[in-house]
């Protein structure tokens, strides 16, 4: 047995000492209580903090119009777009056979570890609690990756409502001008390791096959649930109306296929529109022919004369592209229609463009800004004076802008920010310049930072503020501060020729097959 | 560092030492999670993965960072065991109404603020995985502060 420890008289008091113990204990265990209830308890030792949590964080803002589902309904009724593509098994597919249900559409890709994985998880939360009657297309704007077999393993972790569609990338694009998704690949230089960007919306499709709603990303599964219902309602009480004019994407009555492939379209100069061309046999890789381009208005009447298409063919890339070169009067929906005569075969397609209010930018035709662009030599070699890269391409500030326009050299300048990013393209331009001068050695590529600021102990501090930032001089004098776009439009890229004309122009997010095809173009004199 | 109370002269008797080891033990724990001297500046809380298929593709990253320290601190890198590599990344919607991502040098964590890695902002792109992950799994991720240090969390595998 345990010996008792000695009695004291004191014993079973509670004496002073024993009051201040049971004070301290008490306020350590309310210190203890306020942690937990922080959800900050972090224990560890060596400086570590793990912290092991399964509690799901606040994932992407919900839509303003959450509270009112049947907003994300279209006020009119038209009947969907087309979608025509191979699914896993190799199998065609389209859209129109698979009415009698609810069908949701989105773009994406596979790659993206974001935006569509979290689009995946709610579309699935919904057709998991909306019961049979919905299936979901996936339309990949990524068909070089997402491949059939490659969509196969991937449908497979997928429900079997779940679908992922490929194709062409003539047959993609054509899909997603269909229903106007926008989409560009944004290459890093690091082979096989591009992005996508893309409109995130989903599309519902009713029953009948018409277009009834489309959900912003970030629209929970039990609003997207209402608007079915509510939906679904309307549905019942009302007709639907005609469908609007057909669309012209998608395989033409003439056999060609029009895919534009440019990203920025502008009114008001003549602007270098790339194409894609398929026929019956698949893509069009003629460098021989020159295929005729008629810039149609909304009302079906022709705008100024067709122009020929200009093959061109970038080195190490094996489709050609098409570039005709058009004077879009006004901002707005045109439409082209394109002849070719591939060997004896005629072909005629259409396709629709939407044409950028061009603002103040510096105008497509007309004489380059001489504005100086600062280099390395004007900063004594301190390159965080000109760019807020924190691993800067010093070929990017080797030469001024005025320097390359005396020298009667094609250029393509650069407007962008790696640190103060306004919009979510900001730094990629300068990604895609770097892998585009390394494609183009002999050309100059110019970076210019679109807004001032200071450097302080090596870091650069903004001069005003994201919401409000200030132009650089260089910036100012090309015009993209102007209406309607304003000094938070970044970034932006223009390209220059050998005579000092503005040939192009970009703005957001770009693809960089578009620039190349663009600089394959002015480096031959084009 | 788990700290205790130095033991106090003079208490006498089995129920006053048991009072005081008690003491000594919540004293440790609760200065070690809440207490103004030690609490650490940063803390990492709801840390989960998405995967959309297989370990060829990449996965992504969400937590909530909160810094409860009186100086900015900014996440510089990441890195984990069960990864080949590990980038920061904002998602952000353009002007032209398309979404894309791009990676970022670091994010800053304001004093006495947090910041939030949800889908369709901050994430971090994991890239390489060495093993095919499941909603229930956890994946261990090592995120890199300019001040605080690395701050190992293990992060829950689930879906959105």
């Amino acid at each position: 047995m345990a010996q008792r420890p000695t009695a004291t008289a004191s014993e079973g008091r509670l004496d002073g000492a024993f009051w201040l113990v049971l004070i301290l204990a008490g306020a350590c265990l309310g210190l203890l209580i306020t942690a937990a209830l922080r959800g900050g308890f972090a224990g560890g030792s060596g400086g570590s903090a793990p912290v092991a949590s399964g509690e799901p964080a606040a994932t992407g803002a919900a839509s303003p119009s959450a509270a009112n589902p049947a907003a994300f309904l279209y006020p009119a009724v038209h009947e969907a777009p087309p979608i025509s593509l191979i699914d896993p098994d190799g199998q065609p597919q389209t859209l129109a056979s698979m009415r009698g249900g609810i069908v949701l559409v989105f773009f994406g890709y596979t790659h993206c570890p974001d935006v569509c994985p979290a689009t995946i998880g709610v579309v699935e939360q919904l057709m998991a609690a909306y019961g049979p009657g919905i299936r979901t297309l996936f339309v990949t704007v990524d068909p070089e990756r997402d491949t059939t077999s490659w969509l196969k393993d991937f449908d497979s972790y997928r429900s079997t409502q779940f679908m992922a569609l490929t194709g062409t990338a003539a047959q993609i694009q054509a899909t997603a001008d269909a229903w106007s998704v926008k989409y560009a690949r944004v290459d890093t230089g690091v082979p096989g390791a591009y992005a996508m960007s893309h409109t995130a919306d989903v599309f519902a499709v009713d029953a009948q096959g018409q277009l009834r709603a489309h959900f912003p990303f970030g629209t929970t599964a039990p609003t997207m649930l209402a608007t079915l219902q509510a939906m679904a309602v309307a549905t019942a009480t009302t007709t639907p109306s005609k469908a609007p004019p057909a669309t012209t994407a998608g395989p033409a009555g003439g056999g060609l296929q029009v895919a534009v492939v440019s990203t920025s379209i502008w009114a008001g100069g003549p602007d270098p529109l790339i194409l894609a061309l398929s026929g019956p046999a698949g893509r069009l890789n003629d460098t021989t022919i020159e295929p005729s381009v008629q810039l149609v208005g909304a009302d079906g009447a022709p705008a100024g004369a067709p122009v020929p298409a200009v093959p061109v063919q970038p080195p190490g890339i094996g489709d050609v592209s098409y570039v005709a070169t058009v004077t879009i009067p006004a901002p707005g929906w045109w439409h082209l229609a394109v002849s070719a005569t591939p060997g004896s075969l005629a072909l005629s397609g259409t396709a629709d463009i939407a044409a950028l209010d061009p603002g103040t930018s510096a105008q497509l035709g007309s004489a380059a800004p001489t504005a100086h662009s600062p280099t390395l030599a004007d900063v004594s070699g301190d390159v965080t004076r000109l760019s807020t890269d924190p691993i800067p391409d010093l070929r990017l500030y080797g030469q001024s802008t005025s320097d390359v326009l005396a020298a009667h050299q094609p250029f393509v300048l650069v407007f962008d920010s790696a640190k103060f990013r306004v919009t979510s393209a900001c730094g990629k331009a300068l990604i895609m310049a770097r892998y585009l001068e390394d494609r183009w050695p002999a050309v100059p590529f110019i970076h210019v930072e679109p807004f001032r600021y200071d450097v302080v102990t090596d870091t650069p501090v903004l001069e005003g503020s994201l919401a409000d930032p200030t132009l650089t001089d260089v910036a100012t004098a090309w015009g993209i501060g102007g209406a309607p776009w304003g000094p938070t439009s970044m970034p932006w890229v223009f390209v220059v020729d050998g005579q000092g004309v503005v040939r192009a122009k970009y703005q957001g997010v770009m693809g960089s097959a578009d620039i190349d095809v663009l600089v394959a173009l002015i480096a031959k004199g084009g | 560092m788990i700290r205790r109370f130095a033991p106090v002269a003079c208490i006498r008797g089995r129920a006053v030492l048991l009072c005081f080891a008690l003491v000594a033990a919540l004293g440790g724990a609760a200065c070690s999670a809440g207490g103004p001297q030690a609490s650490p500046p940063i803390v990492v809380n709801g840390a989960w993965v998405q995967v959309s298929g297989g370990p060829e593709l990449p996965a992504a990253g969400y937590f909530e960072i909160d810094n409860r320290g009186s100086t900015d601190d900014s996440l510089v890198s990441a890195s984990s065991p069960g990864a080949a590599s590990v980038e920061l990344h904002q998602t952000m919607p353009d002007m032209s109404g398309m979404i894309g991502m791009t990676a970022v040098a670091q994010v800053t964590c304001p004093a006495g603020g947090s910041v939030t890695f949800a889908p369709g902002g901050y994430h971090l792109m994991i890239m390489g995985l060495s093993r095919q992950l499941a909603t229930g799994d956890t994946l261990e991720l090592d995120l890199v502060f300019a001040h605080a240090g690395t701050i190992v969390v293990q992060a829950a595998v689930r879906q959105v």
